[in-house]
């Protein structure tokens, strides 16, 4: 069991390192970003004391070794524009970001589940076809697009809610609802296509031989099963989520991370883009692992 | 009611199905028999029929398909007409279904203690807790399972595929049915498996007097465990009587080309060798 | 050769819905073309204004059915009084020119890795499934970020965005796809035959992979109008004087809450696009048996 959990960890450690190593190798291999900082009037020397701030004159091996040790230590770097460390200033901006992400999945699921079960229960539906018309528009409007209407509609036209901003639960409905909709448009498609395939199994037919309730059946005995495909999606989607909270975030003005990303990217701030990336690539790899340990917790057969 | 005993009847069913606008006829007016503590054999080739009838037993016909003519009535009340579905009230209560695959015909995210729990509280009002258990334990004894209480604990992919199946006929047979409709519930399992199988499901019929509807391709198998047997071909009924008259004394075509079929039969017990 | 996949046919059970595939791909197709034509042809007429000048007693005039609209400028104007109309015209042909090219670069080396990964297998095709498995889970945003921050942003640099987040899917699907396609009994064949493997891969591997592939290509052109319109509204892909229907967005979000047309039209334009695109990539999918390709 010891052993077991160590592999586990060992195998999360090596995926970090890569995902980081990763990270490292865009930024740098990419090229000399003093250019791109500077502006094309920047002479020589200015270019050379940069590169000398940012430590892009060691040789690569130690400025990868001195990235990792950094990352070890907590330590991301500091920005150019705010001349404060990186991570401080990211913790300050996650909450933001998780609110939007967290509200936003809520209402996929709360939508996106129940319409999938309806659609697989009753194929050809009205239900089935509200389901696929969902996946199809969901996959297809651009999330900040559609952000932008539902200001126009519900802030400059009917004034009911704010445009911009936050503090309070009304100014996150408008952003909530526009970040959900991609992540609910693959959520009803999955829990669509797993729950019909599920329903068709033996022990599905069984269950109704034993006289079991239909609720039972489709809520117990098969969205049970189907949930693992949907929790992986709904764990994942969160990390797309964030992409998306990039441009909702700047439509609605939210102070999270997605702005803070925007603002380095403005000023050239290199080391902060970098910073987030970091940050970004290991809750992503730390998700994938919470996904593994959901399915074990669901599924007596992977544990 | 009927005071011959018979337990099921099954008399002139139709059934159809829909298939791409056309109409294909899957039962042609079959009628059956089935008497408390009887064993009876469904045999034929697949595509027979023999399915078709099992299901429609209990209501677990696919959605295209429907009841055409004739009835079905369990213990002299009616429970399916073209009229009307009722296989609801019975499903599960009086009678029980055993399916060809154990290992797929329970669900692997559940326990067989909350599978078996599960189904006596829906079919027994007010059970307790306790009784629960102890329902569960001696059923589990009854299908000749030792160790009851791992097995119990278990989930469904712990088991071996012997141990599986007899779950399975647990689940069928836990809430007391009168009626067990088995198809073709042997047919996944190893000969040694089988063979403590149809010990179990004739010791379900002699001792607690369960009618037992076998369906089957195997006609040896059919000879082991039945009173009578039913050969179907082409959805109807061809040939129908006590196990000895239709083996030894095939009056139908295709019966005795089935039994010719047979590798074992040739040699051994046919008196036409 | 030919016969042997004939063979193959008689075995494989065809789905019955490929027929009502192959005509919803033309009805699919005929609006996407018709988009694709107007907006190539349209300008050519020299009917429309210049879409970057300047009417500056015109700014953020409303479309013609609106009270205060004219014909000189049938979708309004923005807010330096440049004709939406027209933007949408030449934002339409460099938005489906991004999209386009943005799905050959990541198409193109996605099928080559997935089709090397999956017939050579053993650690090729270790080595690359875990970096599909690392791309799939690192979002775009941050590869976009990362290239961005340091390269700034230039058509070449989205392109090259574009071919780092979009290989992967594909890759993962030939992969699978070669995978089986291997195995089958004339590439079995041809090996005992001694046929060079590249030949085998590039003649016959390949070439039964195209169904598959074309029908990724279209999803990917979403993708990729999906990607372009989110950097370009950011300001982190084309920017002005270049037109696209993202970079209009962009200008619409300045305007929203006075000038509501600048954002409406350019948003309808790519959700119909992307949505036709998806369509017909799902259609293909169904419709493409990739041994039915030569009739």
């Amino acid at each position: 069991m010891i052993r077991r959990i160590l592999i586990r960890v060992a195998a999360v450690l090596v995926t970090l390192l890569i995902a980081i190593s990763i990270a490292f190798a865009l930024g740098r291999l990419s090229g000399d970003p003093t250019a791109s900082i500077l502006g094309p009037m920047a002479t020589e020397g200015q270019r050379a004391d940069l590169r000398a701030e940012l430590g892009l004159d060691q040789p690569l091996l130690l400025q990868y070794f001195d990235y990792l040790g950094g990352i070890f230590t907590g330590d991301l770097g500091n920005s150019l524009q705010f001349y404060q460390p990186n991570l401080t200033m990211i913790l300050d901006r996650v909450p933001f970001t998780l609110q939007l992400v967290g509200a936003g999945m809520l209402i996929a699921i709360v939508i996106g589940v129940p319409l999938g079960v309806l659609a697989a229960t009753r194929e050809g539906s009205w239900w089935d076809r509200a389901a696929s018309a969902l996946a199809l528009l969901g996959q297809s409007i651009p999330v900040f697009w559609l952000g932008m209407m539902l200001v126009l509609l519900f802030a400059v036209q009917w004034g009911l809610l704010p445009a911009g901003q936050s503090g309070s639960v009304q100014h996150l409905v408008l952003p909530a609802l526009t970040m959900s909709l991609y992540p609910m448009a693959h959520v009803a498609r999955l829990t669509r296509a797993t729950m019909s395939d599920v329903l068709r199994e033996p022990y599905i037919d069984a269950a109704r031989a034993r006289g079991l309730s239909a609720g039972s059946i489709v809520w117990k005995h098969a969205f049970k099963n189907a949930s693992l495909p949907v929790l992986t999606i709904v764990v994942l989607q969160a990390g797309t989520l964030l992409s998306g909270a990039v441009a909702v975030e700047y439509v609605y003005a939210w102070p999270g991370l997605g702005q803070l990303a925007l603002q380095a990217i403005q000023f050239r701030d290199f080391p902060l883009v970098q910073a987030i990336v970091v940050f970004g690539a290991i809750t992503f790899v730390l998700l994938n692992q919470l996904v593994d340990l959901l399915h074990a917790l669901i599924d007596p057969r992977v544990r | 009611m009927n005071a011959g005993g018979t337990l099921l009847e099954v008399s002139d069913l139709t059934v159809t199905a829909a298939v791409m606008d056309r109409s294909l006829t899957l039962l042609h007016g079959v009628s059956l028999t089935v008497a408390p503590g009887e064993v009876v054999g469904l045999v034929g080739e697949s595509g027979s029929g023999k399915t078709t009838l099992a299901r429609s037993v209990l209501g677990l016909l696919e959605s295209n398909i429907t009841i055409a003519g004739g009835s079905i009535s369990l213990r002299g009340e009616e429970i399916v007409s073209p009229a009307a579905d009722r296989t609801v009230s019975i499903r599960g209560k009086h009678a029980g279904m055993v399916f060809q695959d154990a290992s797929r015909s329970l669900n692997p995210l559940f326990t067989v203690r909350s599978q078996l729990a599960e189904v006596l509280r829906r079919h027994v009002p007010g059970i307790g807790k306790d009784q629960i258990a102890a329902r569960s334990a001696q059923v589990l004894e009854r299908m000749r399972i030792a160790d009851t209480g791992r097995v119990l604990d278990s989930y469904p992919h712990q088991l071996s595929g012997g141990l599986r199946q007899r779950v399975a006929i647990g689940l069928a047979v836990v809430t007391e049915p009168a009626l067990v409709v088995a198809d073709e519930c042997t047919t996944a399992l190893d000969v040694t498996t089988q063979a403590e199988v149809v010990v179990l499901l004739r010791s379900l019929a002699a001792d607690l007097g369960v009618g037992l509807l076998f369906v089957t391709h195997d006609l040896m198998l059919a000879s082991d465990l039945c009173d009578r047997i039913a050969v179907m071909y082409q959805g109807e009924i061809v040939e129908l009587g006590a196990v000895d008259t239709v083996l030894l004394h095939p009056e139908v075509d295709y019966t005795k080309r089935l039994l010719a079929a047979v590798p074992q039969w040739n040699g051994a017990t046919s008196p036409h060798a | 050769m030919t016969e042997a996949i004939a063979a193959l046919d008689e075995v494989t059970p065809r789905r019955i819905r490929t027929k009502r595939a192959r005509t919803s791909v033309f009805w699919l197709s005929l609006p996407l073309l018709a988009i694709a034509a107007t907006v190539v042809i349209l300008p050519l007429t020299g009917l429309l204004p210049d879409p970057n000048a300047q009417d500056l007693d015109n700014t953020l005039a409303p479309p013609v059915w609106l009270a205060g609209g004219t014909w000189e400028h049938p979708l309004g104007t923005g807010k330096l009084g440049q004709d939406i109309l027209s933007q949408m015209v030449a934002g339409g042909r460099l938005t489906l020119f991004i999209g386009v090219v943005g799905a050959l670069v990541a198409i193109g080396p996605g099928t080559l890795i997935g089709v090397v990964a999956g017939y050579y297998r053993g650690w090729v095709d270790i080595v690359i499934s875990r970096l599909i498995d690392a791309q799939l889970a690192l979002p775009f945003i941050l590869i976009a970020l990362a290239i961005i921050a340091n390269r700034g942003n230039s058509l070449p640099v989205l392109f090259l965005v574009l071919a780092l987040t979009g290989w992967a899917p594909c890759a993962r699907v030939t992969r699978s796809v070669a995978m089986e396609v291997r195995e089958r009994q004339f590439v079995m064949g041809l090996r005992a035959a001694g046929a060079s493997e590249p030949r085998i891969v590039f003649r016959h591997i390949i070439p039964n992979l195209i169904g598959t592939v074309v029908a990724l290509g279209s999803l990917q052109v979403g993708t990729a109008i999906l990607v372009e319109s989110a950097l370009s509204f950011l300001g982190m892909g084309v920017l002005p004087p270049d037109v696209s229907w993202g970079a209009m967005l962009s200008a619409g979000q300045d305007v929203l809450t006075n000038a509501w047309w600048v954002a409406l039209f350019p948003g309808i334009a790519i959700t119909s696009v992307v949505l036709l695109v998806n369509l017909l990539g799902d259609a293909l999918l169904t419709h493409n048996d990739p041994r039915k390709r030569k009739r």
